[in-house]
């Protein structure tokens, strides 16, 4: 009970204001850098399909101009966060602004896009524009020098929540005893200076997957205690920075090392803003929620919590290997932890016609979708549909549509990854385990399959 | 598991030094050189390849300028020669395309078969024409010289005739010249493009010695995967009728239709081409620096067995295939369906092996655009 009641206890503002400043400074440079690279007309204009999620298949993509116009809309948002200035509207419509963008096309989710959705939305929810803001000078009735201590730990919690569940997920027995996929990467670097010629050996493949492990499940502590705080953000640093540096990760190092910074002691934040702006930030009251807010809220960020903690262990409903059928692999902080890579060959059948066609799949979907779907099997029944439609506007009534799908996991060796004869056309796309997913173990070798394909012909 | 792990880490520790062997100098170091693979790629296989085209389109130039001046049969076949030859070496540069075959276009313009003969002889009655139009795309390049030198009549003599006394004849020898002038200078431009003396995209792409998208390995492989599928469905796929509703053959799309006589032998050499590509065999220099090396470096398996292997058998067992066919193909693809179909699955595995295994095991991502990656 103490424990509860500790949490509505009043806490210095500083921490959560400079985590605003903080979030929106590399929310603005990530939008910056996304247009700029080309993305936006790449991955939101080019394609000519999406795949959007279950359930928000009315989201589209807006068109160029009006994908620009969010981009830039979301960008300014970032802005306006950074600064303070007009803060409800401008986290309200950074959070709907960019979690629309993210819902267009499952092809693009990357956790970490995941990641600044929820941040955003509990932001939403947090009086962060009361100190150091645009908001506070114009509004003097709005200064707040003191917070609930739940709002601090609640952006506390969802970090330390990132760290502990990535950790969780490296506890399989390929990340722990065939340091997959850390061996299929790390040689890669083998013409690193100086240190390459380790990068192709076995134990240390072994280090990284193990103290990688280690690392995630342990930071959140290390970073809550006030003893370890500083090694343990040390730590933080030197683990984003080698990530960055290995892997093609963009941002997301560098959203990870400022979050970080807000399990410091509000002095800390205190000496930051006094290094940003002359102006000592006169401090007036404590800030209270609205007595709406003070009875909605809670349970609200209890909800939140209780899903944030259950959704990563929803593939415990599904049978199988979760690397393999996918079900219930997003939203759970799986990061960077499997080398998956898929070649799909579909093709269209028209039932009054005695042969089917080989689709050419660059004529529907870009390289990287193609990529993305070819090991996904919700997208696989998306790209049916597709299909499906495009075939049937070219004339043919029902066209049956089958997919010959290879897929090689953690170095395992390309098998067959769904059922080749089934029509998947005809099938609906639900939360009920996918029975057309071949089971991992029945490894349908490409020899075995092409003698049964001649056999089927003859 | 454990045993399995164990297993791995001997075959890594073995294989690691399994070009050591053969040849001592480059395998001094443990981590294996990209600098050395790209140079050896670009040195031993790239350059000689545009070279020996380049060569090969100035005398395809050469002998039709001879047929210009003299119109017989001894010169005609010397041209038929030449183009052979010049199309056969084009199988061994169409897989590179990037850096200045990409600058210069040198795929749109080259092979796009089946010709557009109606085009082509609108194009010789006219007089008038723009072969950079995209209209004439599919009326220039070899299959274009192969209809003009093969397919112009049902004899040599009336071959002959089209480009002596037939009303057209100066306009068609006009049009011919004109092609092998643009092969040949397409050519000469791409080869410049690489060489040091000139363009020397060479010393860019041996530099350029990362694994991300946009690095020599990520751009050459990305190519190599992308030609080898469209080699696969141009030459085999589409002519087989694998690729329409009803299964119904389409001799006319083979590669080199009216000549005939050699298109299993494109095929195959295609298929060498990107095989060589993936052992590393060049004019000279070690083969030790190759994909097929570095998989045995890095030790990836396949089914029990080293991924290297494997992907040696499959380019074993296609090139069978591909050799148990008969020329002329547009005959075959009509007689013996079953067989091509076979064939056409053993380049199918080949494309997993390459494009999916290999790809995954060098730790390339196949982003054909680049991204964030989480």
């Amino acid at each position: 009970m103490l424990i509860i009641r500790r949490q509505f206890l009043p806490v210095d503002i500083a921490p959560l204001a400079v985590f605003r400043v903080i979030f929106g400074t590399v929310m603005l440079i990530s939008m910056l850098r996304f247009m700029m690279s080309g993305w936006v007309e790449s991955l939101y204009v080019e394609p000519a399909h999406h795949f959007p999620y279950y359930g928000f298949e009315w989201v589209k993509a807006p068109g160029k101009i009006g994908i620009w116009l969010l981009f830039s809309g979301v960008t300014l948002c970032a802005f306006l966060i950074l600064l303070g200035c007009f803060y409800r509207l401008a986290i309200t419509g950074f959070f709907l602004g960019f979690t629309y963008i993210e819902l267009i096309d499952k092809t693009n989710y990357l956790n970490h896009y995941y990641f600044i959705s929820l941040i955003a939305f509990l932001l939403l929810l947090l009086p962060a524009n009361r100190a150091f803001s645009v908001d506070a000078r114009i509004w003097p009735s709005l200064r707040s020098r003191k917070v609930p201590r739940w709002n601090i730990n609640l952006l506390k919690w969802q970090l330390a929540m990132v760290y502990f569940f990535a950790g969780v997920a490296k506890l399989n027995t390929d990340w722990l005893l065939e340091a997959q996929p850390m061996r299929t990467w790390l040689p890669a670097h083998s013409d690193w200076f100086l240190i390459g010629t380790w990068m192709a050996k076995p134990w240390v493949a072994y280090l990284f997957s193990w103290a990688g492990a280690l690392f995630d499940l342990s930071i959140p502590f290390l970073l809550w205690n006030k003893r370890t705080r500083v090694p343990a953000y040390f730590m933080v640093l030197v683990f984003h920075l080698l990530t960055w540096l290995l892997f093609p990760i963009g941002m997301f190092p560098f959203i990870m090392m400022a979050s970080t910074l807000l399990f410091f002691p509000s002095s800390f934040h205190h000496r930051i803003i006094a290094f940003l702006s002359k102006r000592s930030y006169t401090l007036a009251k404590q800030f209270r929620y609205p007595v709406f807010l003070r009875l909605l809220l809670p349970p609200i960020v209890i909800v939140f919590l209780l899903l944030q903690m259950a959704l990563p262990f929803r593939y415990l409903l599904y049978p199988d290997h979760l690397f393999w059928t996918e079900q219930g692999y997003r939203f759970s902080w799986r990061v960077m932890l499997m080398e998956k890579a898929g070649k799909a060959f579909f093709y269209v059948k028209d039932p009054e016609q005695k042969g089917e066609v080989e689709i050419h799949n660059s004529d529907f979907l870009t390289p990287n979708q193609e990529k993305m779907m070819a090991t996904q099997p919700d997208m696989i029944l998306q790209y049916a549909q597709i299909l499906d439609k495009a075939y049937q506007k070219r004339g043919i009534a029902d066209p049956e549509i089958r997919a010959e799908i290879w897929v090689s996991l953690n170095g395992k060796g390309s098998r067959l990854f769904i059922d080749p004869f089934i029509d998947l056309s005809k099938i609906e796309e639900g939360w009920s385990h996918k029975t057309w997913i071949l089971p991992f173990d029945s490894v349908v070798t490409m020899d075995e399959f092409a003698e049964l394909k001649n056999k089927n012909r003859r | 598991m454990k045993k399995q792990s164990l297993t791995l880490l001997l075959a890594v520790l073995l294989t690691g030094f399994g070009c050591k062997d053969s040849d001592e100098e480059t395998r001094q170091s443990v981590n294996f050189d990209r600098g050395a693979l790209l140079t050896h790629y670009a040195d031993h296989l790239i350059i000689p390849a545009y070279e020996n085209y380049r060569t090969a389109t100035g005398e395809l130039l050469q002998a039709v300028n001879g047929f210009e001046t003299q119109r017989d049969l001894p010169h005609l076949l010397a041209c038929r020669l030449a183009w052979r030859t010049a199309l056969m070496a084009w199988q061994r540069v169409s897989l590179y395309d990037f850096g200045p075959a990409k600058d210069f276009f040198l795929q749109a313009g080259t092979n796009i078969f089946p010709t557009n003969t109606m085009e082509i002889n609108h194009n010789i009655g006219s007089g008038v024409y723009d072969l950079d139009a995209s209209s004439n795309a599919d009326a220039k390049g070899f299959p274009a010289i192969d209809f003009l030198l093969h397919g112009t009549g049902n004899t040599d003599v009336d071959i002959l005739a089209a480009f002596t006394t037939d009303s057209d004849a100066a306009n068609r020898l006009q049009y011919l010249t004109d092609l092998a002038t643009r092969i040949d200078s397409d050519a000469r431009k791409v080869y410049a493009g690489w060489v040091a003396t000139e363009g020397n995209y060479r010393a860019l792409f041996v530099a350029n010695t990362g694994t991300d998208v946009g690095s020599s390995l990520g751009v050459m492989l990305n190519a190599f995967n992308k030609s080898f599928e469209t080699s696969r469905a141009s030459k085999l796929g589409i002519p087989s009728g694998a690729l329409t509703f009803s299964q119904t053959p389409l001799p006319t799309h083979v590669e080199a239709y009216y000549e005939s006589s050699h298109n299993v032998a494109y095929l195959a050499e295609s298929l060498d081409a990107h095989a060589d590509l993936y052992l590393g065999r060049g004019v000279a220099g070690s083969m030790c620096n190759s994909l097929n090396e570095y998989l045995k470096f890095i030790g990836t398996q396949h089914h029990g067995g080293p991924l290297y292997a494997a992907i040696e058998n499959q380019i074993a067992d296609a090139r069978m295939a591909v050799n148990g066919m008969n020329d002329p193909l547009a005959d075959y693809v009509q007689t013996h369906g079953e067989e091509v179909l076979a064939t056409y699955v053993e380049l199918q595995q080949l494309v997993v092996f390459w494009k999916l295994d290999m790809m995954s095991a060098l730790g390339i991502l196949i982003a054909y655009q680049d991204n964030d990656g989480d």
